[in-house]
């Protein structure tokens, strides 16, 4: 075991951040879901999925990006190339793409007046095109969105001229995780659930271990390696720029259930799959705003999940959970991973009522602050980046 | 009776609908479900006992119905196969209920249904 039990050891190290109260205005204000709207959301990349969503040629997704009004098209063209556009016909402005996924080899149409695009995005055809007045079809393809992508996962940049590089903007977790094997996990399930909560309420509430023994006693409550009073600690945590990852070991010698001791037994298929990008045993990146990636190596297999926490409104969100597993050598793996996705959903609901519970605390104003303690020095550091960033932009 | 029909009755007769060796687990055949929401809602609509008395047959028979579907690959499994592993995944979508939560709602937990699988 490599976890250090020592009580208030991160604030040590990122002195700087300080230990005092944070203001829970944040999670109920319309005028600062305003601000993140136009100086975070409007301004940051956002990541939209992954290159395996559209995986052939004519291949796309929709992503809304809702406290922006956006409508991403993320398509793959004849050509090979990913490319982000807005989902919005350049004839009179209709939403485009209607279906949250599909393909559409060679082309796409607008279902008002059948205006035809490119799987590239250019103007290609225009019905009783004579009839118009010096249009140039050229001049009138669907409108780009800026996107980047690394190691498979699609960003998107709202402001057609970004301060900072993809790779800029993701510094110390593209380092730490470059060359990462996402694309050998496929994605097995997405779930989606609609919170009565404000996006940061959900992502603070996983942004740390404190809750795990007492929250998630009755699935997880015993699977992380505790002090002899049964507190979590972190077994590392960097903060960067703007993200952070911390980081845990699972406990070892638990007693599985009667259903775990089957689907564990030894099935003649073994094959280790370790990643050495990770850091603990349960790596949670956080990346600024809204999207965290989840590596967690169980025995000798290594799986993650994504969380996007999508703004609907200052007090609705959508939470977009997807897991994903390398293939499975054997009906036994497959079934394990079952397990796991169906226990990860579980768990998971748990975290949705508590999220719901936690806002409507939170926007009665009974509290002006928020407490947090050692192993909630993230969500400290994820609320210093979200101001300084608002503060720094609004000062421009 | 039609040739139709005739032909139809033949053909279920000849295929049963689990594998002859699992041929006892007939009972629990309305738990051979999918997609995943489709066991959700089934497990959602069942009292505590029926998950329970399900579970218990299930679960004993789990080490032999894994061996007998190694052997078929994704895409190639018969109906009745295809059957017996949708059993599997029901058994793994009602346990949490009866090995941890000991109890028919996850406590303290949102509506399961409102975790909506995408497409």
């Amino acid at each position: 075991m490599k976890t250090v039990m020592r009580e208030k050891q991160w604030a040590e190290k990122y002195p700087a951040l300080g230990t005092g109260p944070v203001p829970t205005e944040p999670y109920f204000s319309d005028e600062h879901y305003a601000l993140e709207r136009d100086l975070i959301f409007r301004r940051t990349w956002i990541n939209v999925g992954r290159v395996d969503d559209v995986p052939e040629p004519g291949d796309f997704i929709v992503r809304e990006i809702a406290i922006c009004k956006v409508s991403v098209l993320v398509m793959r063209g004849s050509d090979g190339v990913v490319r982000c556009f807005h989902n919005v016909c350049s004839h009179r402005g209709n939403t485009l793409v209607l279906d949250e996924r599909g393909s559409c080899p060679g082309s796409v149409y607008c279902h008002f007046h059948n205006w035809v695009y490119s799987d590239t995005g250019q103007l290609i055809r225009v019905p009783d095109e004579e009839n118009f007045f010096d249009l140039d079809k050229a001049e009138h393809g669907l409108t780009p969105i800026k996107s980047d992508i690394w190691e498979g996962f699609v960003f998107v940049h709202l402001d057609p001229e970004p301060a900072e590089t993809l790779r800029e903007y993701l510094g110390g977790v593209a380092e730490q995780l470059d060359g990462c094997p996402f694309h050998e996990m496929p994605l097995m399930q997405t779930y989606l659930v609609d919170e009565r909560a404000n996006w940061k309420v959900g992502l603070d509430a996983q942004n740390e271990l404190y809750h795990f023994p007492f929250q998630h006693r009755r699935v997880l409550g015993d699977a992380l390696v505790t002090n002899d009073k049964k507190q979590c600690r972190y077994r590392d945590l960097t903060l960067y720029d703007n993200h952070s990852v911390w980081s845990c070991e699972f406990k070892r010698g638990q007693k599985p259930t009667a259903l775990a001791t089957e689907l564990f037994k030894f099935d003649g298929f073994l094959r280790a799959f370790t990643i050495p990008q990770m850091i603990g045993e349960f790596d949670f990146f956080v990346i600024f705003p809204n999207f965290v990636i989840l590596l967690y190596q169980l025995g000798s297999t290594t799986s993650y999940l994504t969380y996007h926490f999508w703004p609907l409104a200052v007090d609705r969100t959508t939470w977009e959970v997807s897991i994903y597993f390398r293939e499975p050598l054997s009906m036994r793996e497959r079934l394990r991973q079952e397990y796991f996705k169906c226990t990860y959903r579980d768990t998971l609901q748990e975290d949705t009522a508590m999220h719901e519970t936690l806002q409507a605390g939170l926007a009665s104003g009974a509290k002006s602050h928020v407490i947090l303690q050692d192993n909630e020095l993230a969500i400290r550091h994820f609320h210093r980046v979200l101001q300084d960033r608002i503060g720094a932009r609004r000062n421009a | 009776m039609s040739l139709v029909g005739e032909a139809d009755r033949l053909c279920a007769m000849a295929e049963s609908a689990l594998p002859e060796a699992f041929a006892d687990l007939a009972p629990w055949l309305d738990w051979a479900l999918e997609p995943e929401r489709a066991r959700t809602e089934k497990r959602e609509a069942s009292s505590m006992d029926e998950i329970r008395a399900f579970y218990d047959a299930v679960l004993p028979r789990l080490d032999e119905m894994i061996r007998h579907l190694e052997d078929f690959r994704d895409g190639d499994m018969p109906a009745p196969a295809h059957r017996l592993y949708l059993l599997t995944l029901s058994l793994v979508e009602v346990a949490n209920l009866v090995e941890l939560y000991k109890r028919r709602e996850a406590v303290e937990a949102c509506d399961p249904l409102r975790y909506v699988p995408r497409r």
